[in-house]
């Protein structure tokens, strides 16, 4: 489609960065849900932006000229070191511009960013008790990261797609489904039935091809859609009906549902029953597990593509592990089963269950034992391993089980705590202050009492 | 104080530096005048001895300072050395953004970029739009009307070339912007184009009331190339306050009643007209976001740099001789009346000498009296007058 041709004007307006800043995206589900939301910390932000944040020149902010229809009141926007809004509406029908602080967000990427961390897809095995998770990729693979498919490949390329015009069934609530049953499958059954005469017109074709080859006679003449007669979509629907790993692929065809895992353990009444277990197909799609993110799974996070990149320390070389972060425990292990919430970078992570230096039974860890004397609660190195977004905007950082210990001695060091790890520390040149200076050279100077022969020195 | 402590407690510094006898004789003779004998070579000893000491101290403390100023000069060296190898590092930046720059030096023109830039595109929220403006709008985004770019550019060339006409015929040109922070923006404009400014409420009646309200405002009478003319005070006493040529109103929304004299007193205005604004308030229309004071500020500049350039055009023709402006008729009146009596004066006097037969009004003078040689003589000189006359 060839784009519509418009004023000098209008094309300076499509490239302003008014124009360029994205629609704000829906609130979090769970806080949505919730008419007011409270979370267990006032401090808590949501848990994904829905709103562009945006900065000014300081210049510029002194004014308070934001770029918006008008300037903002100074008192609350200078202010502020952290320069940053963000904008729910430029005008209202009050005739204010109405904006709060996006500090937390925008501070909440700078500190992300600093982790160095690619986003991964998420893992297959979200308590992963094995040492190497070899199911991350990266989200900017290219056989991963596509949407522009053609929609005769839309199938073929399922386990490679990551955005899908049909639900993600797993995460609907029942009330939803039937919703979704009411409004949007049931007006398509007609759709439905010539898709299956198209399916079973290809069959036919591909038998008979296939039978033909075999017997080395003429192909016969192609079976067309419209030569399917009803009786035998009617037929071939009894028929699948029990298969549901079949119908399952012909429904998510159609629909064009985000893929399902399949339980990956069968429950007993399954195999003791005398039915057959039919499960919906094996995928080897990132997003089945967890569902499908909403934005792209990178949510523009980071767009490093790796992690396997190395450090340089100006005095110790390249670091074999890249630099531990130190982390606050924001909740230590209640019990076996919930494990320790530690904060990294603004973000909430997990501690890693099993045996593991996290998780010793003995000694005074932090992470098992709460210490109301320490100020701002109990701090340790981590090193983060994995971070993804999650099928409702949520950023998982996983750590690993243990942090190299020489790592977390040059990164004390390098903010200047602990001592030098292997050589001195450099040495300080030792400088006269200038108050030295001045006094050294002003003993000829008048000096009040001094000039008059009464000296100070006993 | 006790003598024998004098040197213990007063230290070595006050013996030893170049022990005046004056100032040591004041000290003593200030504070006591019964010395006792015996001590007084105790004293002496004590005096020399810490002399010595500090004496030493001295030389040390010198040649401390000696080796730090002979050194200064290879440090200073060095750096000099040092700031001249890295004055060249670093970037330059040739131009940086000022805010105020667009008060301090506005355009001439506004290009659409400009006009981007100050914001002049952002109308209010669409439910306050004023359907009069439609033929200004661009489309809405974010819920707020976009005004055109090109609307704004071709009003705002249209209205400058008004403010520069006007100036150039002479005209009063008000500006007028009350909201706040609009004071600087308007002060400079008026400024550049030699014209008045209201950045505070609008006294209503200052038009259509304005022999009781602007009573006993100082008038003048200027010539083509604005020099103040004298002897027009009879006539200045008598003229009725003035009304300005042309109205520029930054925020026509504040400003109605302004708005509507001039209408009365059919004065030309000119306004930004926001999208919830009635365009038919002024003559002249902007269409333009008047909130933003950067927007605002452009559309001040541009149109105070051609009130400028009017200013400039009608003093380069009036020192050719060309003026396009009329003095006005109440002025003319004026000076032909006054005319009229000082010719009517003189004619009567004239009159009046012819009829007494007495001396016009010259009087005598010294030469009336003279003969023609002594005249000659005062001309030329006593030896000039040829002998033979």
């Amino acid at each position: 489609m060839a784009s519509r041709s418009v004023s000098p004007g209008g094309a300076l307006l499509r490239a302003s960065r008014m124009f360029s800043m994205p629609a704000p995206l829906p609130p979090p589900a769970q806080e949505a849900a919730q008419a007011t939301f409270r979370s267990h910390s006032d401090t808590a932000t949501s848990a994904y932006p829905t709103h562009q944040v945006i900065t000014t020149l300081s210049h510029a902010r002194k004014e308070g000229d934001w770029g918006l229809k008008r300037p903002l009141p100074l008192r609350s926007t200078t202010k502020s070191s952290t320069p940053m809004l963000r904008i729910k509406g430029i005008d209202t029908i009050e005739q204010i511009t109405d904006y709060t602080s996006g500090a937390d967000h925008g501070l909440s990427l700078l500190k992300f960013q600093e982790l160095g961390l690619p986003i991964s897809t998420p893992s297959s095995r979200i308590s992963s008790l094995s040492r190497s998770d070899s199911g991350a990729r990266s989200v900017f693979d290219d056989d991963i990261d596509c949407t522009d498919i053609a929609a005769k490949d839309r199938a073929k390329l399922v386990d490679q797609r990551w955005r899908f015009s049909g639900p993600w069934l797993a995460g609907m609530s029942p009330g939803d489904f039937k919703k979704y049953l009411a409004e949007k499958v049931r007006p398509r059954r007609t759709a439905f039935r010539n898709f299956l005469k198209e399916k079973i017109a290809r069959g036919l074709n591909e038998t008979a091809k296939e039978r033909a080859l075999d017997r080395a006679e003429e192909e016969p003449p192609e079976v067309t859609v419209e030569s399917i007669l009803d009786e035998q979509v009617t037929e071939y629907l009894r028929e699948v009906r029990n298969q549901n790993a079949i119908l399952y692929q012909l429904v998510g065809e159609f629909l064009d549902l985000a893929p399902l895992k399949p339980p990956s353990d069968i429950t007993s009444d399954q195999l003791m029953g005398n039915q057959r277990v039919t499960l919906a197909p094996d995928t080897r799609n990132p997003y089945a597990q967890h569902g499908p993110p909403k934005t792209h799974p990178s949510a523009g996070l980071s767009y490093i593509r790796t992690g396997a990149y190395m450090e340089n320390h100006p005095v110790y070389g390249p670091q074999k592990e890249h630099k531990p972060v130190e982390a606050r425990v924001l909740r230590p292990r209640s019990s076996q089963h919930h494990s320790a919430k530690l904060g990294i970078a603004g973000f909430v992570s997990e501690s890693q269950a099993g045996d593991n230096i996290h998780n010793q039974k003995s000694g005074k860890s932090p992470l098992r034992h709460f210490d109301p004397e320490l100020q701002g609660g109990a701090k340790l190195y981590v090193q983060p391993e994995l971070a993804s977004v999650d099928s409702d905007g949520k950023l998982r950082i996983k750590i690993k089980d243990s942090v190299d210990l020489e790592a977390e001695l040059v990164a004390r060091e390098l903010i200047g705590e602990g001592e030098g790890l292997f050589g001195q520390q450099p040495k300080q040149v030792e400088e006269v202050s200038k108050e030295t200076l001045r006094r050294h050279y002003s003993t000829k100077t008048s000096r009040g009492a001094q000039d008059y022969g009464i000296s100070m020195d006993s | 104080m006790i003598i024998r402590n004098f040197g213990v407690r007063h230290g070595r510094q006050v013996l030893s530096a170049p022990p005046s006898a004056p100032s040591c004789l004041r000290l003593l003779s200030t504070q006591t005048t019964t010395a006792v004998a015996g001590n007084e070579a105790a004293v002496e000893q004590l005096a020399a001895l810490s002399a010595t000491h500090a004496a030493r101290e001295a030389r040390l403390a010198a040649k401390r300072q000696e080796r730090e100023i002979a050194a200064m000069p290879s440090k200073f060296k060095k750096f000099i050395a040092y700031q001249k190898e890295t004055e060249k590092l670093g970037s330059e930046i040739e131009r940086r953004y000022l805010p105020d720059e667009i008060i301090r030096n506005p355009p001439h023109d506004a290009s659409l970029e400009d006009l981007l830039a100050a914001q002049c595109h952002m109308g209010h929220h669409v439910s306050r739009w004023n359907p009069a403006n439609s033929r200004y709008i661009y489309g809405q985004r974010s819920d707020i009307h976009i005004i055109s770019l090109e609307q704004t550019a071709a009003h705002l060339r249209r209205a400058a070339r008004v403010v520069e006409e006007v100036a150039y015929y002479g005209g009063l040109i008000l500006f007028v912007g009350n909201r706040k922070g609009q004071m600087p923006i308007v002060t400079r404009m008026a400024e550049m184009a030699g014209a008045c400014h209201l950045f505070q409420k609008w006294t209503p009646g200052c038009i259509t009331n304005k022999d009781v309200l602007l009573q006993g405002g100082q008038l003048k009478i200027v010539d083509e190339t604005d020099r103040e003319l004298q002897g027009f005070d009879e006539h200045l006493r008598d003229c009725r306050p003035v009304t300005p040529d042309l109205v520029v109103c930054l925020n026509p929304l504040e400003n109605y009643s302004m708005l509507r004299e001039c209408a009365v007193a059919t004065i030309p205005t000119v306004g930004i007209v926001d999208t919830d604004a009635d365009p038919s308030w002024v003559t002249y229309q902007i269409p333009a976001n008047d909130d933003s004071l950067r927007s605002v500020a452009l559309i001040a500049g541009v149109l105070g740099r051609a009130g400028e350039r009017g200013q400039q055009r009608r003093l380069e023709d009036a020192k050719q001789g060309v003026v396009a402006w009329q003095t006005p008729k109440d002025v003319t009146t004026f000076v032909n009346r006054v005319n009229k009596n000082i010719k009517a004066e003189a004619a009567a006097k004239e009159k009046k000498r012819l009829a007494e037969g007495g001396p016009d009004d010259n009087g005598l003078k010294p030469a009336d009296l003279m003969t023609e040689e002594e005249v000659l003589a005062e001309m030329f000189g006593p030896g000039a007058v040829p002998s033979k006359y």
